[in-house]
């Protein structure tokens, strides 16, 4: 793994040195979740019965990044089989919990644990993470870093650990809005080795095209989400919303149908294709290797699932893509908190609901509290950036989703955002002092 | 200026960028061993099947015309 990066790190030296180099990237450090196949280096899904698992290929990300000239720094540590099983605990990991820049007694985020804590505390520029239903977003927020979940079949998924063949997506985690667009931009396209692909490629809006579609654009917002927000989270939330305001000032009601059952829906169909993908691991008996007891158990029941109601998810999936559809007709955009809480401490279950924290079953008005399951199961594209901390320090962030294939719009309106605040270039701790 | 370069200077190699930040510095930041909690098996598979079938039924209860497809991607 090091000889490779500093091969990658001398080719780019040379590249720089000759000016030959064709991307921005050429040369930058970065790291790459570990379900992302790496050529010698062990890729072991973050679950100890592949601990010793070695590929002789790259991934297509990896090998897109290699031809832009960035360096492979480091695999990045996630939850086990990216929870496809479900887990309770932030230590449902091979390498053990990821820690939060932000304070090492909280988690990082899941199932991308290690891409956002190596970008929140500096340790890399930027890393790929994945997403089948909140990986990107959960980790990016907890984190204080931005994340983005491209479209479905805009990134090849070809040589990364499938959990759902219809819900997995591969994306970006960086500092900034325009960083994740840099990075969509070589990474996503065409792919002959993946069949999902859709052939589209990311194309920053220019300066101009950006400042317009800004000011033009229509946010769609449910005011109720922050009745859902735990306490130390709801004055962040709202002051970011405020700030977005103020960039995007055409705001209007948009609210998630409430008659779809997104939980039910997105576990169903990643329940039955993630056990699907794991038979063997499950009728080996394998699977009690997997670190977290939720994890197996999880798993084994998924194998469980019965076609019918996985056929049943995937056609009401169809017609959530028409309502999303009817919704964008009179947004551009929909906004929500990204976590309605801040980082949870690492050995708590995760599934107690935080202090203070409203729950769905007490209120009628679940908003847009859907919108991670239905985002991804629609296949939308959304970006989640950093918009303050909570009172007790931690970061919490926004998401925006849009239309299919709209992450040029998506990483304009972050990036207007990130010009005119600054959550995003605050530090922690641990990396304000090594830069002293 | 791209913000990838932040923290540090953009003409440095990038073999110095990497001898500083380290491979093994990264991993030592990001592997970490926590406490390994245990759940009670039984109760935990019991728990999954009603939450399965609590989820089964809801999905049951939607009804859906007869010519809804699903989304597929197969392409012969």
């Amino acid at each position: 793994m090091s000889e490779r990066a500093f091969a990658e790190a001398a080719r780019a030296d040379r590249a720089l040195a000759r000016k030959t180099a064709r991307s921005p990237l050429c040369g930058i450090p970065y790291g790459a979740k570990d379900l992302l196949a790496a050529a010698g280096a062990p890729t072991t899904w973050g679950a100890p019965p592949y601990r010793d698992q070695i590929f002789d290929h790259d991934a297509t990300v990896v090998r897109k990044l290699e031809r832009a000239g960035a360096v492979l720094a480091a695999k990045l540590s996630m939850v086990e089989l990216a929870g496809g099983g479900g887990y309770r605990y932030p230590s449902a990991s091979l390498q053990g919990p990821g820690r939060n820049p932000w304070d090492p007694e909280r988690w990082s985020g899941g199932s991308s644990s290690g891409s956002g804590s190596a970008v929140g505390t500096g340790a890399v520029s930027y890393a790929i993470g994945s997403e089948t239903s909140g990986s990107i977003g959960t980790p990016a927020a907890f984190c204080g870093v931005t994340g983005l979940r491209p479209t479905y079949g805009l990134v090849s998924r070809a040589g990364a650990m499938a959990l759902s063949w219809t819900l997995d997506k591969i994306g970006p985690m960086a500092r900034t809005a325009e960083d994740c667009g840099l990075i969509l931009g070589a990474i996503g396209g065409p792919d002959p080795a993946d069949a999902t692909v859709s052939g589209r490629r990311y194309r920053a809006l220019d300066g101009r095209a950006a400042s317009g579609a800004v000011r033009r654009l229509r946010i769609g917002i449910a005011e109720e989400d922050l009745d859902h927000a735990a306490p130390e989270a709801k004055r962040a939330l709202a002051r970011g919303l405020a700030e977005l305001d103020r960039i995007v000032p055409r705001r209007v009601r948009a609210v998630l149908p409430d008659d779809l059952p997104y939980g039910p829906m997105v576990g169903t169909v990643y329940g039955a294709e993630g056990a699907e993908i794991f038979s063997e691991l499950i009728a080996s008996g394998r699977v009690d290797q997997l670190i977290d007891a939720r994890q197996k158990a999880g798993l084994r029941q998924g194998a469980e699932i019965r076609a019918r109601d996985y056929l049943r998810a995937m056609r009401l999936r169809t017609v959530l893509a028409e309502r999303f559809r009817e919704l964008f007709a009179e947004v551009d955009v929909i906004v929500a908190p990204a976590r309605t809480s801040t980082a949870p401490p690492i050995d708590a279950a995760l599934d107690a609901r935080p202090p203070g924290a409203g729950s769905l079953a007490d209120t009628p008005r679940p908003g847009n509290t859907g919108l991670i399951p239905a985002g991804n199961l629609a296949g939308l594209p959304a970006i989640f950036f950093p918009c303050g901390f909570g009172t007790d320090g931690l970061p919490v962030g926004l998401q925006l989703v849009g239309p299919a294939f709209s992450e040029p719009l998506l990483v304009a309106i972050v990036a207007a955002y990130q010009r005119a605040t600054d959550h995003h270039t605050k530090q922690p701790p641990a990396r304000r002092r090594a830069a002293s | 200026m791209v913000d990838l370069h932040r923290g540090r200077d953009p003409d440095a190699p990038a073999r110095a960028g990497l001898l500083t930040r380290g491979y093994h510095a990264i991993l030592s930041v990001l592997m970490s061993s926590g406490p390994l909690p245990n759940d009670d098996p039984a109760a935990l598979a019991v728990q999954i099947r009603e939450a399965a079938e609590k989820s089964a039924a809801a999905l049951r209860e939607r009804d859906v015309p007869i010519g809804l497809e699903p989304p597929t991607v197969f392409r012969p």
